[in-house]
Protein backbone atom coordinates (compact mmCIF):
# COMPACT_ATOMS: atom_id res chain seq x y z
CA UNK A 1 0.00 0.00 0.00
CA UNK A 2 1.49 3.31 -1.11
CA UNK A 3 0.82 6.76 0.31
CA UNK A 4 0.97 9.61 -2.19
CA UNK A 5 0.88 13.23 -1.13
CA UNK A 6 -0.59 16.47 -2.41
CA UNK A 7 -0.01 19.84 -0.73
CA UNK A 8 -2.34 22.68 -1.72
CA UNK A 9 -2.66 26.33 -0.77
CA UNK A 10 -6.13 27.87 -0.59
CA UNK A 11 -4.97 31.46 -0.06
CA UNK A 12 -6.51 33.80 2.51
CA UNK A 13 -9.97 33.54 4.02
CA UNK A 14 -11.94 35.78 6.34
CA UNK A 15 -15.14 35.57 8.33
CA UNK A 16 -18.26 37.36 7.13
CA UNK A 17 -19.14 40.56 8.92
CA UNK A 18 -21.69 40.05 11.67
CA UNK A 19 -23.77 42.70 9.95
CA UNK A 20 -23.51 40.57 6.77
CA UNK A 21 -25.93 39.94 3.99
CA UNK A 22 -29.47 38.80 4.48
CA UNK A 23 -31.37 36.54 2.12
CA UNK A 24 -32.36 38.44 -0.98
CA UNK A 25 -31.35 39.93 -4.29
CA UNK A 26 -28.27 42.07 -4.81
CA UNK A 27 -26.91 43.95 -7.82
CA UNK A 28 -23.26 44.54 -8.55
CA UNK A 29 -23.11 48.35 -9.01
CA UNK A 30 -20.23 48.09 -11.47
CA UNK A 31 -21.22 45.17 -13.73
CA UNK A 32 -24.98 45.34 -13.19
CA UNK A 33 -25.08 41.54 -12.60
CA UNK A 34 -27.86 40.33 -10.32
CA UNK A 35 -27.06 37.89 -7.50
CA UNK A 36 -29.19 36.05 -5.01
CA UNK A 37 -27.90 35.34 -1.50
CA UNK A 38 -29.25 32.56 0.71
CA UNK A 39 -28.29 33.44 4.29
CA UNK A 40 -29.36 30.01 5.58
CA UNK A 41 -26.70 28.23 3.54
CA UNK A 42 -24.33 31.15 3.01
CA UNK A 43 -24.36 30.55 -0.75
CA UNK A 44 -24.51 33.05 -3.61
CA UNK A 45 -26.30 32.44 -6.87
CA UNK A 46 -25.93 34.12 -10.26
CA UNK A 47 -29.02 34.90 -12.34
CA UNK A 48 -28.52 33.91 -15.99
CA UNK A 49 -31.40 33.75 -18.48
CA UNK A 50 -33.93 33.44 -15.68
CA UNK A 51 -32.09 30.56 -13.98
CA UNK A 52 -30.08 30.62 -10.77
CA UNK A 53 -26.60 29.12 -10.92
CA UNK A 54 -24.60 28.56 -7.72
CA UNK A 55 -21.34 30.46 -7.65
CA UNK A 56 -18.98 27.54 -7.40
CA UNK A 57 -15.28 26.99 -7.41
CA UNK A 58 -13.68 27.12 -10.85
CA UNK A 59 -11.60 24.26 -12.15
CA UNK A 60 -7.86 24.83 -12.14
CA UNK A 61 -4.92 22.97 -13.61
CA UNK A 62 -3.50 20.57 -11.02
CA UNK A 63 -0.05 21.36 -9.61
CA UNK A 64 0.85 17.75 -10.31
CA UNK A 65 -0.88 14.63 -11.52
CA UNK A 66 -0.89 11.54 -9.32
CA UNK A 67 -1.07 8.05 -10.72
CA UNK A 68 -3.29 6.00 -8.41
CA UNK A 69 -4.41 2.39 -8.15
CA UNK A 70 -6.90 0.68 -5.83
CA UNK A 71 -5.44 0.47 -2.34
CA UNK A 72 -3.32 3.60 -2.66
CA UNK A 73 -3.61 6.18 0.08
CA UNK A 74 -3.68 9.82 -0.98
CA UNK A 75 -2.53 12.22 1.70
CA UNK A 76 -3.84 15.73 1.02
CA UNK A 77 -2.54 18.73 2.91
CA UNK A 78 -4.13 22.17 2.56
CA UNK A 79 -2.96 25.48 3.91
CA UNK A 80 -4.74 28.82 4.19
CA UNK A 81 -4.45 32.09 6.04
CA UNK A 82 -7.08 33.56 8.32
CA UNK A 83 -7.50 36.82 10.17
CA UNK A 84 -10.61 38.10 11.87
CA UNK A 85 -12.89 37.21 14.75
CA UNK A 86 -12.77 33.83 16.43
CA UNK A 87 -14.71 31.25 14.40
CA UNK A 88 -15.96 27.87 15.55
CA UNK A 89 -17.08 24.91 13.43
CA UNK A 90 -15.11 25.72 10.27
CA UNK A 91 -15.20 22.75 7.92
CA UNK A 92 -12.22 21.61 5.86
CA UNK A 93 -13.55 19.35 3.12
CA UNK A 94 -11.49 16.93 0.99
CA UNK A 95 -13.16 15.35 -2.06
CA UNK A 96 -12.09 12.97 -4.82
CA UNK A 97 -14.71 12.59 -7.51
CA UNK A 98 -15.74 12.70 -11.10
CA UNK A 99 -17.88 14.84 -13.36
CA UNK A 100 -21.22 14.18 -14.96
CA UNK A 101 -22.28 16.89 -17.39
CA UNK A 102 -19.76 19.22 -15.77
CA UNK A 103 -21.15 18.70 -12.25
CA UNK A 104 -18.85 17.26 -9.62
CA UNK A 105 -19.97 13.91 -8.21
CA UNK A 106 -18.35 13.30 -4.84
CA UNK A 107 -16.99 9.76 -4.65
CA UNK A 108 -14.67 9.98 -1.63
CA UNK A 109 -15.25 12.62 1.03
CA UNK A 110 -13.64 13.36 4.38
CA UNK A 111 -13.80 16.44 6.59
CA UNK A 112 -12.12 18.16 9.52
CA UNK A 113 -13.95 20.56 11.80
CA UNK A 114 -11.91 23.13 13.65
CA UNK A 115 -11.96 26.53 15.36
CA UNK A 116 -9.93 29.53 14.27
CA UNK A 117 -8.89 31.96 17.04
CA UNK A 118 -9.28 35.71 16.76
CA UNK A 119 -6.36 37.36 15.01
CA UNK A 120 -5.70 40.81 13.59
CA UNK A 121 -2.92 39.51 11.32
CA UNK A 122 -3.22 36.62 8.86
CA UNK A 123 -2.14 33.35 10.47
CA UNK A 124 -1.43 30.20 8.47
CA UNK A 125 -3.43 27.04 9.19
CA UNK A 126 -2.99 23.60 7.71
CA UNK A 127 -5.42 20.71 7.41
CA UNK A 128 -4.71 17.15 6.40
CA UNK A 129 -6.61 14.01 5.41
CA UNK A 130 -5.63 10.67 3.96
CA UNK A 131 -8.13 9.09 1.56
CA UNK A 132 -7.84 5.41 0.61
CA UNK A 133 -8.65 4.55 -2.99
CA UNK A 134 -11.21 1.68 -2.95
CA UNK A 135 -11.32 -1.26 -5.35
CA UNK A 136 -14.49 0.24 -6.82
CA UNK A 137 -12.56 3.26 -8.10
CA UNK A 138 -13.60 4.31 -11.59
CA UNK A 139 -11.22 5.40 -14.30
CA UNK A 140 -13.01 8.77 -14.27
CA UNK A 141 -12.14 9.59 -10.66
CA UNK A 142 -9.80 12.37 -11.65
CA UNK A 143 -11.17 15.42 -9.83
CA UNK A 144 -9.85 16.72 -6.50
CA UNK A 145 -11.66 19.42 -4.53
CA UNK A 146 -10.53 20.93 -1.24
CA UNK A 147 -12.37 23.78 0.44
CA UNK A 148 -12.90 25.60 3.70
CA UNK A 149 -16.31 26.96 4.66
CA UNK A 150 -18.99 27.34 7.28
CA UNK A 151 -18.58 27.98 11.00
CA UNK A 152 -19.91 30.72 13.27
CA UNK A 153 -19.60 33.43 12.16
CA UNK A 154 -19.64 32.01 8.68
CA UNK A 155 -16.48 31.76 6.63
CA UNK A 156 -17.34 32.06 2.93
CA UNK A 157 -16.48 29.03 0.84
CA UNK A 158 -12.91 29.12 -0.37
CA UNK A 159 -11.12 26.30 -2.13
CA UNK A 160 -9.57 24.76 -5.18
CA UNK A 161 -10.87 22.20 -7.67
CA UNK A 162 -8.53 20.35 -9.97
CA UNK A 163 -9.64 18.44 -13.06
CA UNK A 164 -7.13 15.74 -14.04
CA UNK A 165 -5.48 15.60 -10.62
CA UNK A 166 -5.38 11.80 -10.83
CA UNK A 167 -4.77 9.10 -13.40
CA UNK A 168 -6.32 5.79 -12.36
CA UNK A 169 -4.23 2.88 -13.57
CA UNK A 170 -4.18 -0.88 -13.22
CA UNK A 171 -7.94 -1.38 -13.57
CA UNK A 172 -7.53 -3.43 -16.74
CA UNK A 173 -4.77 -6.00 -17.05
CA UNK A 174 -1.71 -5.30 -19.16
CA UNK A 175 -0.49 -8.40 -20.97
CA UNK A 176 2.93 -9.03 -22.49
CA UNK A 177 4.74 -11.99 -24.06
CA UNK A 178 1.41 -13.51 -25.17
CA UNK A 179 2.43 -16.79 -26.88
CA UNK A 180 0.76 -19.95 -28.16
CA UNK A 181 3.02 -22.61 -26.72
CA UNK A 182 1.17 -25.73 -27.91
CA UNK A 183 -1.98 -27.10 -29.47
CA UNK A 184 -2.98 -30.76 -29.40
CA UNK A 185 -5.96 -32.98 -30.08
CA UNK A 186 -7.66 -34.14 -26.89
CA UNK B 1 35.29 -14.66 -24.59
CA UNK B 2 32.21 -16.81 -25.06
CA UNK B 3 29.57 -15.93 -27.58
CA UNK B 4 26.16 -16.78 -26.19
CA UNK B 5 23.41 -17.45 -28.68
CA UNK B 6 19.86 -18.25 -27.69
CA UNK B 7 17.50 -19.73 -30.21
CA UNK B 8 13.73 -19.83 -30.12
CA UNK B 9 11.35 -21.49 -32.54
CA UNK B 10 9.89 -19.24 -35.23
CA UNK B 11 6.46 -20.69 -34.66
CA UNK B 12 4.47 -23.84 -34.20
CA UNK B 13 4.32 -26.56 -36.81
CA UNK B 14 0.92 -27.07 -38.53
CA UNK B 15 -1.02 -30.16 -37.54
CA UNK B 16 -3.87 -32.05 -39.19
CA UNK B 17 -7.29 -32.36 -37.58
CA UNK B 18 -10.77 -33.41 -38.65
CA UNK B 19 -14.22 -31.89 -38.08
CA UNK B 20 -15.42 -32.97 -34.63
CA UNK B 21 -11.92 -33.00 -33.15
CA UNK B 22 -11.40 -31.10 -29.92
CA UNK B 23 -8.19 -29.11 -29.80
CA UNK B 24 -6.52 -27.86 -26.63
CA UNK B 25 -4.58 -24.65 -27.20
CA UNK B 26 -2.16 -23.64 -24.49
CA UNK B 27 -0.95 -20.08 -24.16
CA UNK B 28 1.40 -18.31 -21.82
CA UNK B 29 1.70 -14.62 -21.00
CA UNK B 30 2.81 -12.16 -18.39
CA UNK B 31 0.45 -9.63 -16.85
CA UNK B 32 0.09 -6.84 -14.34
CA UNK B 33 -3.18 -5.69 -12.78
CA UNK B 34 -4.02 -3.67 -9.67
CA UNK B 35 -6.77 -5.97 -8.39
CA UNK B 36 -8.11 -9.47 -8.95
CA UNK B 37 -9.70 -9.38 -12.39
CA UNK B 38 -11.66 -11.93 -14.41
CA UNK B 39 -10.97 -12.16 -18.13
CA UNK B 40 -12.20 -14.54 -20.82
CA UNK B 41 -9.78 -16.18 -23.23
CA UNK B 42 -11.12 -17.38 -26.57
CA UNK B 43 -9.43 -19.77 -28.96
CA UNK B 44 -10.80 -19.87 -32.48
CA UNK B 45 -9.67 -20.96 -35.93
CA UNK B 46 -9.66 -18.31 -38.65
CA UNK B 47 -9.03 -17.66 -42.29
CA UNK B 48 -8.50 -14.48 -44.26
CA UNK B 49 -11.35 -13.55 -46.59
CA UNK B 50 -10.65 -10.64 -48.90
CA UNK B 51 -7.78 -9.80 -46.58
CA UNK B 52 -9.98 -9.63 -43.48
CA UNK B 53 -9.52 -12.02 -40.55
CA UNK B 54 -12.66 -14.16 -40.41
CA UNK B 55 -13.19 -16.23 -37.25
CA UNK B 56 -14.95 -19.59 -37.49
CA UNK B 57 -17.28 -18.71 -34.64
CA UNK B 58 -18.94 -22.13 -34.57
CA UNK B 59 -15.59 -23.66 -33.58
CA UNK B 60 -14.63 -21.15 -30.89
CA UNK B 61 -13.91 -22.17 -27.31
CA UNK B 62 -13.80 -19.90 -24.28
CA UNK B 63 -12.40 -20.06 -20.77
CA UNK B 64 -12.86 -17.55 -17.95
CA UNK B 65 -9.86 -17.09 -15.68
CA UNK B 66 -8.99 -14.85 -12.74
CA UNK B 67 -5.84 -12.81 -12.84
CA UNK B 68 -4.80 -12.25 -9.25
CA UNK B 69 -3.45 -8.85 -8.29
CA UNK B 70 0.13 -8.44 -9.51
CA UNK B 71 2.00 -5.15 -9.54
CA UNK B 72 5.05 -6.75 -11.13
CA UNK B 73 4.73 -9.01 -14.21
CA UNK B 74 3.34 -12.41 -13.22
CA UNK B 75 3.42 -15.45 -15.50
CA UNK B 76 0.29 -17.37 -16.43
CA UNK B 77 -0.31 -20.47 -18.52
CA UNK B 78 -3.81 -21.36 -19.67
CA UNK B 79 -5.32 -24.10 -21.82
CA UNK B 80 -8.48 -23.52 -23.82
CA UNK B 81 -10.42 -26.32 -25.52
CA UNK B 82 -12.38 -25.83 -28.73
CA UNK B 83 -14.13 -28.27 -31.04
CA UNK B 84 -14.00 -28.04 -34.81
CA UNK B 85 -17.68 -27.64 -35.66
CA UNK B 86 -19.30 -26.65 -38.96
CA UNK B 87 -15.90 -26.15 -40.50
CA UNK B 88 -14.89 -26.98 -44.06
CA UNK B 89 -11.66 -28.63 -45.13
CA UNK B 90 -8.89 -26.10 -45.42
CA UNK B 91 -6.02 -24.40 -43.70
CA UNK B 92 -6.86 -22.22 -40.72
CA UNK B 93 -4.91 -19.98 -38.41
CA UNK B 94 -5.22 -20.20 -34.64
CA UNK B 95 -6.24 -17.06 -32.77
CA UNK B 96 -6.25 -16.82 -28.98
CA UNK B 97 -7.59 -13.54 -27.66
CA UNK B 98 -8.30 -12.05 -24.26
CA UNK B 99 -11.80 -10.73 -24.91
CA UNK B 100 -12.51 -7.04 -24.26
CA UNK B 101 -8.87 -6.27 -23.61
CA UNK B 102 -7.40 -5.92 -27.10
CA UNK B 103 -4.70 -8.53 -26.41
CA UNK B 104 -4.32 -11.51 -28.77
CA UNK B 105 -1.86 -13.90 -30.30
CA UNK B 106 -2.25 -15.73 -33.61
CA UNK B 107 -0.44 -17.84 -36.17
CA UNK B 108 -1.60 -18.38 -39.75
CA UNK B 109 -2.18 -21.79 -41.36
CA UNK B 110 -1.64 -23.77 -38.18
CA UNK B 111 -4.69 -26.00 -38.31
CA UNK B 112 -5.17 -28.23 -41.34
CA UNK B 113 -8.72 -29.52 -41.40
CA UNK B 114 -9.29 -32.72 -43.35
CA UNK B 115 -7.28 -32.66 -46.55
CA UNK B 116 -6.54 -29.03 -46.01
CA UNK B 117 -8.69 -28.15 -49.00
CA UNK B 118 -5.86 -29.65 -51.06
CA UNK B 119 -5.57 -28.10 -54.29
CA UNK B 120 -8.95 -27.18 -55.58
CA UNK B 121 -9.24 -23.72 -54.07
CA UNK B 122 -5.49 -23.11 -54.30
CA UNK B 123 -5.33 -24.18 -57.93
CA UNK B 124 -8.42 -22.16 -58.76
CA UNK B 125 -6.99 -19.02 -57.20
CA UNK B 126 -3.70 -19.56 -59.05
CA UNK B 127 -5.52 -20.06 -62.36
CA UNK B 128 -7.59 -16.91 -61.80
CA UNK B 129 -4.44 -14.94 -60.95
CA UNK B 130 -2.64 -16.14 -64.07
CA UNK B 131 -5.65 -15.30 -66.26
CA UNK B 132 -5.89 -11.84 -64.70
CA UNK B 133 -2.20 -11.19 -65.28
CA UNK B 134 -2.28 -12.48 -68.83
CA UNK B 135 -5.11 -10.06 -69.58
CA UNK B 136 -3.72 -7.06 -67.74
CA UNK B 137 -0.08 -7.16 -68.87
CA UNK B 138 -0.85 -6.69 -72.61
CA UNK B 139 -3.30 -3.93 -71.68
CA UNK B 140 -0.64 -2.11 -69.66
CA UNK B 141 1.91 -2.55 -72.46
CA UNK B 142 -0.61 -1.06 -74.88
CA UNK B 143 -1.10 1.95 -72.64
CA UNK B 144 2.66 2.56 -72.44
CA UNK B 145 3.11 2.29 -76.25
CA UNK B 146 0.12 4.51 -76.91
Amino acid sequence: MVTKTLALSLGSISAMQVTGYTTGWYRDPITGERYYYDAATGKWYLLVSGLLYPLSIDYLSPPKQLSIIPGDRVKITISYKYSGPAVTGVEERFVIGYEIAGILQEALVDTNTRSLPQSSTPLTYTGEKTLTIPSSVGSNWTVLECKVSGGTPTVPERGVRYRGAFVVTGLVPEITEFTIIDFIKV
Amino acid sequence: MTLQVSLRPLGLVPKQFYPGDTIRATVSFKYTVAQDTKITLQAVPYQYKLGVLDRVGSSAGQKEITLTKAMTPASKEVSIDFTLTNIADGKYGLLVEALDTGYYVLQDNLIIVGTGGAGITDVLSMVVTIIMLSVMIPMLEGVEKG
